[in-house]
């Protein structure tokens, strides 16, 4: 059965890209033989086709602007670094290495300057003032700090001493008084009166430690001098 | 698939030759601009595009495989970028202030484009008046249907090709082919209808 007029019109642009099964293309021709109304559509529609599809065709290749080429070379050098950087490590480390070096100076030279004024202007101030600077120091009566000291006799008693060889242990607290006693070896009666006498008029200084005064402890032997004559 | 010119070039790449990289901006870089400029019809833009395609291409180079030629990758890296371009554009392109209104930048090269003693300047701004309108239909027609047409009229790519880089079938693309031709048409008569002494060039 041969198309309609109206068929034909459907599948004109279909005909006329190829895109009809063989036994449809074939009905077209077909039909275009005894139709001269349709043929001239076709004829029409082919030609339209044709300068639309040059029109399209001519559409003239615009040139890319020159900066894009810059732009790609740029790109394409920054890429041929990356590459050949992946593939050397002694590259790729110096260049780490090269990479912490610039951004340790971009990281300093703000600071550097003014680092470098402010030391530099210290020491020149500081070399100017040297000369006239004087440290007003009283070494007498100076306390000994950072130690401890011992208990001191200040002052022995003005009573002698005649009984036998003997050891006292003395214990002083701060304000220098005896607290406390103990005498070794054989102590008489009439000793230990005189023993009490010595230590009665004896003044003591007391023992320290950093400075403040502490109790502490002190021996004492005495001797019986016996003087000829 | 690889020709033995596109597997050398693409062995330069990944060894960073510079020689390589040099011939592989000098071959795509018209094309890529080409087409990205019909896929988004401005300058600006395909001037990205075409840089973040290049970039693409440096860095995927090691893991392309040579399924397809060096050609349909490169332009379904382009496809694809400016098809990301346009989704952008369409996204944040409201927001922007139009700086660029009055600047045209794009006439400069189109004039030398067309550059032909032969023809009168009659016939040249006829020609450019024709170029304007199909430019213009062009950019109304649906993206996909564009896509299509300018790889299969302007760049003139086989189906073969263009089915392999906007990975689509055979069928599809026959089907954008022409439904994109219809519509590019539809645009044009509308367009010119009202200007009939324009007819005949179409």
């Amino acid at each position: 059965m041969l198309m309609s007029c109206r068929a034909i019109q459907h599948h004109l642009s279909s005909f006329l890209e190829g895109d009809l099964s063989e036994t449809q293309s074939s009905e077209v021709n077909q039909h275009m033989a005894t139709c001269g109304t349709c043929a001239a559509k076709m004829t029409e529609a082919r030609h339209s086709r044709t300068r639309f599809l040059s029109a399209l065709h001519a559409l003239p290749a615009l040139p890319a602007p020159r900066e894009l080429a810059t732009r790609l070379q740029v790109l394409a050098s920054h890429e041929i670094e990356r590459v050949q950087g992946r593939r050397e490590f002694s590259s790729a480390t110096r260049r780490w290495w090269m990479r912490a070096q610039i951004s340790m100076r971009d990281l300093m030279r703000p600071l550097a300057l003014p680092a470098a004024g402010g030391v530099l202007s210290s020491v020149a101030c500081f070399s100017m003032l040297a000369s006239s600077l004087t440290f007003p120091q009283q070494f007498a009566n100076d306390i000994p700090l950072g130690f401890t000291t011992q208990v001191q006799v200040d002052q022995l008693s003005p009573f002698g001493y005649t009984g036998h060889d003997v050891v006292m242990e003395l214990t002083i607290d701060k304000n220098g008084k005896v607290a406390d006693y103990a005498a070794r070896g054989s102590v008489t009666r009439d000793d230990m009166k005189q023993l009490g006498n010595l230590i009665l008029f004896t003044s003591f200084a007391p023992a320290t430690a950093f400075g403040q005064p502490t109790s502490g402890k002190i021996l004492l032997r005495s001797h019986r001098i016996n003087v000829r004559g | 698939m690889l020709s033995y010119e596109d597997a050398q070039l693409i062995a330069g790449l990944r060894e960073g030759v510079e020689s390589s990289y040099e011939m592989l901006i000098s071959r795509f870089q018209q094309p890529v601009y080409n087409l990205a400029y019909r896929l988004l019809n401005d300058s600006g833009d395909a001037c990205d595009v075409t840089q973040e395609v290049f970039l693409k291409v440096f860095r995927n180079v090691k893991q392309f495989q040579g399924k397809s030629s060096l050609r349909t990758w490169v332009y379904r890296i382009a496809v694809n970028e400016s098809h990301n371009r346009r989704r952008w554009l369409f996204r944040h392109r409201h927001k922007e202030v139009g700086l660029q209104e009055d600047f045209v930048d794009e006439s400069e090269p189109r004039d030398r484009s067309l550059a032909d003693g032969a023809r009168s300047p009659y016939d040249r701004a006829f020609d450019r008046e024709k170029q304007v309108l199909l430019e213009e239909a062009l950019s109304r027609i649906n993206p996909s249907f564009r896509e299509a047409v300018v790889l299969r009229d302007v760049e003139d790519l086989s189906y073969d090709e263009i089915a392999e880089i906007l990975q689509i079938s055979m069928g599809t693309v026959k089907s954008r082919i022409l439904r994109g031709r219809e519509a590019l048409r539809l645009q044009l008569t509308a367009r010119i209808s009202p200007e009939l002494q324009l007819r005949e060039c179409l």
